[in-house]
């Protein structure tokens, strides 16, 4: 059976534009434009199975946001609409909030990127590795490090969140 | 209070914003608009491929092709991009003059269509009256529920001539005496002439059966089929 990439696209880009708006806020709607145009010039590899599909839109989401800033100059009327029609939520950062934020930027890139995957966007660890490239068993170790180094940090203690 | 690790990393997300409901209806658009974007895209990449290196040819007609603006075989363009190539060409031309006055030769250029596609096509281009009534206005309706134009005077204008010169369309007529040299192909001088050639190329192709609805559910053929416009140069 094969996939129904509008359907896809459709059901996935508000967690694509979240993805987005957590690391590129400004440019969050036009990088998920370029996501969706991504997609569909590689719809044909769009796999059929849907938790598959998604980690595969995630993965291209991460290229496109890897090369952002590259093309800077196209814009996209529906992305500026789109900017129209979101509101901030209006709640502010505690402090505490920002240090754990800055806690995480501080690890090794890749190990930040799978916390932020595994936390922020609720991704299981095998689907975190997938979108950044790792092996599942070095992932695993790398999201175990990194646990521990931020309970350290922050003081708390290690739990197990992720499951592979 | 966060009572565990994982309590605290989640609540570290950076605030997000809420979509509005009709926030909703603006990414199901950016999913179409991306659509028919890469479509566009595909389109030309096949243009440059099969026309790279032809910009000054002479016309050669050749396979069995009736109509004058219809041109058929691996050799239609003497240029490299043509004649190295194993797959079967066929281009379609016509004349139509854009809104400033500019009077240009369309092109619609596949590969690999079926005689029967091609006569279908055929039929369609040679009677575009009744391509514009089964059209029935909607490529007017799309442009403006999705924003691509808007109600103005100008766009309205703009939506009303490529409708009217598609009535014109002479397949028949081919590309009269243009010349490739006569041809700077560029247009799209301004936003009126490019809503013009958008709106003109929608009705095409949707009238064809090529258009972006329905995409993956076309021949590569009709998927591959590219438009492209060259314009007399202006004195």
């Amino acid at each position: 059976m094969s996939a129904d990439p509008e359907a896809i696209l459709t059901a996935n880009a508000p967690d694509l534009l979240k993805y987005f708006e957590r690391r590129e806020r400004n440019d969050a709607p036009d990088l998920l434009a370029e996501t969706l145009l991504v997609a569909w010039r590689r719809a044909e590899d769009l796999p059929a199975d849907p938790i598959e599909a998604r980690m595969w839109l995630f993965v291209i989401a991460r290229t496109v946001l890897l090369g952002h800033g590259r093309d800077s100059s196209r814009r996209s009327r529906l992305a500026d609409r789109l900017r129209e029609r979101t509101r901030l939520e209006s709640t502010r950062d505690s402090d505490l909030a920002l240090d754990v934020r800055s806690a995480i930027a501080e690890l090794p890139a890749a190990d930040a990127e799978l916390i932020r995957l595994v936390h922020w966007e609720g991704m299981t660890l095998a689907g975190a590795s997938q979108v950044l490239g790792l092996n599942s068993s070095t992932a695993r170790g790398r999201y175990q490090r990194a646990r521990e180094t931020l309970a350290a940090r922050l003081g708390h203690s290690v739990g197990q969140k992720a499951q592979a | 209070m966060h009572n565990t690790l994982d309590d605290l990393l989640a609540a570290a997300s950076p605030p997000m914003s809420t979509l509005t409901p009709d926030a909703e209806a603006v990414l199901a658009d950016m999913v179409a608009e991306a659509r028919v974007a890469a479509a566009r895209e595909r389109r030309g990449k096949l243009a440059r491929r099969v026309l790279g290196g032809a910009a000054v040819v002479a016309l050669m007609a050749v396979g069995t092709a009736a109509a004058a603006g219809v041109l058929q075989g691996n050799d239609v363009r003497n240029g490299p991009g043509w004649a190295g190539n194993p797959e079967t060409f066929t281009v379609f031309e016509w004349v139509a003059t854009h809104p400033l006055d500019q009077t240009c030769v369309e092109h619609l250029a596949g590969a690999g269509l079926t005689d029967a596609e091609v006569a279908a096509i055929t039929a369609t281009l040679s009677d575009p009256a009744a391509l514009l009534a089964k059209d029935d206005g909607a490529v007017r309706e799309e442009f403006l529920d999705r924003g691509w134009a808007t109600d103005s005077a100008q766009d309205t204008a703009a939506i009303d001539a490529a409708y009217a010169e598609v009535a014109k369309l002479d397949l028949d007529a081919g590309r009269g005496t243009l010349t490739d040299d006569q041809l700077t192909g560029g247009i799209m001088t301004n936003r009126y002439d490019e809503l013009f050639a958008n709106v003109y190329w929608r009705l095409i192709l949707d009238g064809i059966g090529a258009g972006p609805h329905g995409y993956h559910e076309q021949s590569i053929g009709m998927q591959n089929l590219n438009p492209d416009t060259a314009c007399e140069v202006s004195e």
